[in-house]
């Protein structure tokens, strides 16, 4: 079972996951961190897209954090049971109305001192299909189980795959550089029609079943019968 | 003699034992997968060279043998040229290099940000830090050329083993394109004409063992799945009934509690829903 990291209902230990796999001091400011969490183990990674993404985990953390200590604490006070939320990664799922989420956890091992991570996979329900396949998204336990398996609910999306934002100057960056200044280069060269323009570019899912086939869990094809045309399968990999 | 007494009373044991046990010879409790008609075929190999393996659906790009190499295209000098010179510098007497350095500019012209966009494209940082130089729609064209020639040279291993590995690499290219821009992902797959399927989880050998499992749980679902619609079937059957009876007893409930000088718990719209159940099974 999911355990959350205080009984008062804050962020459960999912949230300290990101921290423990944090940032290095190339894009984001060190300090910031540091001061944000003083006590969290903050180690150095040489991929800047896990950086900027902890960096927004992290910002993204202290305000609900302390939105829902708050919340808890308020709850408390009135003699209500706390929420409890998680943080986790959204993976394909074969249900219709539920997002599968997989919730990292750091267990600790009495045996070598260290504490290792561990997956939980959970049901969430998603009736508005808030979700998509990658995003990082925050759930919370319902109060009783909707069925057998579905026993959170989404609440929001925090960190959408794809769309990646940076924490300390708020601007929206592709790899190393902000989209921004991708732009002026182009610019500067003399744009051509053929680019990639993001004001018009629609919204992520339209290629869903025709060409984009990762909102679903490919399987290899394991027998042939022309009957059975297995649409989920991958013929060979590569 | 004494032998023979012996064997022939051997013989006759053995003889009524078989006619006792005669239905027994085979353990007809245990059941084997033949008795359920599953059948695993195992499937066939995909070539290397088919669309499937490398999830190219076909560029429409027109290169004709007319036109001229890459370099001799706005040449002065041949503008003024005889017809013969000029055909000389056409792709068709040039080396097969050119035509595919022709195609590679007309495929990059479909992605290029700006003119001068060679080398950066729509590939990935993680890869261009590494000073990889091949973009997705490089890739692309490398794939078209060596599939072309790998039909015509087939024994050619060292060609497969470079379609292969481009494929892989731009499928991987892809696979970071999708993590750190997903619409600009999407875009390049309908430039490109691509399909792109995740690499399912390992392991990635099919055993007939293991298949055959899948095969079994497949039909067991199936038959579960039979018996429980059919069920329904009844059950639909009877409503019809039901609602019916429903509407009677809901009136009559009505009118007890009425009689009674009670307040009633059935409104008439529950009976009038329920009268209008059974008229829609009627039909």
């Amino acid at each position: 079972m999911l355990k959350s990291n205080s009984v008062d209902g804050t962020v459960g230990v999912s949230a300290r996951i990101n921290f423990h796999s944090a940032v290095s001091n190339a894009i984001t400011d060190r300090a910031i961190l540091q001061e944000l969490y003083g006590s969290a183990r903050i180690t150095r990674t040489t991929n800047p897209l896990i950086t900027i993404a902890c960096a927004r985990y992290i910002n993204q953390h202290t305000m609900y954090v302390r939105e829902y200590t708050m919340a808890a604490k308020a709850a408390g006070k009135a003699g209500k049971t706390a929420l409890r939320y998680f943080l986790g990664t959204c993976v394909p799922s074969s249900k219709q109305n539920a997002a599968k989420v997989r919730v990292p956890q750091l267990q600790f091992n009495d045996h070598i001192h260290m504490y290792f991570r561990e997956n939980e996979f959970v049901y969430a329900h998603d009736p508005k299909k808030l979700c998509k396949n990658g995003d990082v998204i925050l759930i919370k336990i319902l109060p009783q189980k909707l069925t057998r398996l579905i026993t959170h609910e989404v609440v929001e999306v925090i960190y959408p795959l794809g769309d990646i934002v940076d924490p300390v100057t708020g601007k929206e960056i592709v790899g190393f550089n902000y989209r921004e200044d991708i732009e002026e280069t182009n610019k500067l060269y003399g744009k051509k029609d053929s680019s990639f323009d993001y004001s018009k570019a629609p919204r992520r899912g339209r290629l869903e079943g025709s060409r984009d086939f990762t909102h679903k869990k490919m399987y290899l094809k394991y027998y042939d019968n022309p009957d059975d045309p297995q649409p989920d399968s991958v013929p060979t990999v590569t | 003699m004494n032998i023979m007494l012996i064997n022939y009373k051997q013989m006759t044991r053995i003889a009524t034992s078989l006619l006792i046990n005669g239905g027994n010879f085979s353990r007809k409790y245990a059941t084997t997968i033949a008795d359920y008609k599953i059948t695993w075929v195992r499937p066939e190999k995909v070539s290397y060279l088919s669309s499937e393996k490398s999830g190219d659906q076909g560029l429409e790009i027109d290169v004709k043998s007319s036109d001229f190499g890459k370099i001799y295209n706005e040449l002065p000098e041949l503008k003024n040229a005889s017809d013969i010179v000029k055909k000389m510098f056409t792709l068709q007497f040039l080396p097969r290099k050119e035509t595919i350095n022709v195609r590679r500019d007309k495929i990059l012209e479909l992605v290029q940000r700006h003119k001068l966009d060679r080398n950066s494209p729509e590939a990935t940082s993680k890869l261009k830090l590494l000073y990889f130089h091949f973009s997705v729609a490089i890739m692309t064209n490398d794939i078209y050329q060596l599939q072309e020639y790998l039909t015509e040279y087939p024994k050619n291993m060292k060609m497969k083993v470079q379609l292969l590995e481009t494929i892989a690499k731009r499928k991987k290219m892809l696979k970071f394109l999708r993590q750190c821009d997903y619409r600009r992902f999407e875009w390049i797959l309908e430039k490109l004409n691509l399909v792109y399927k995740p690499v399912p989880e390992l392991p990635h050998q099919i055993t007939r063992k293991d298949s055959l499992r899948r095969l079994t749980e497949k039909h067991c679902n199936e038959l579960v799945q039979e018996k429980l619609d059919i069920y329904k079937k009844e059950l639909k059957k009877l409503q019809k009934d039901f609602y019916m009876e429903k509407a009677e007893k809901l009136a009559f409930i009505r009118e007890e509690e009425i009689a009674c000088g009670l307040q009633p718990s059935v409104s008439e719209e529950d009976i009038a829903y329920a009268k209008q159940k059974a008229r829609e099974y009627q039909k």
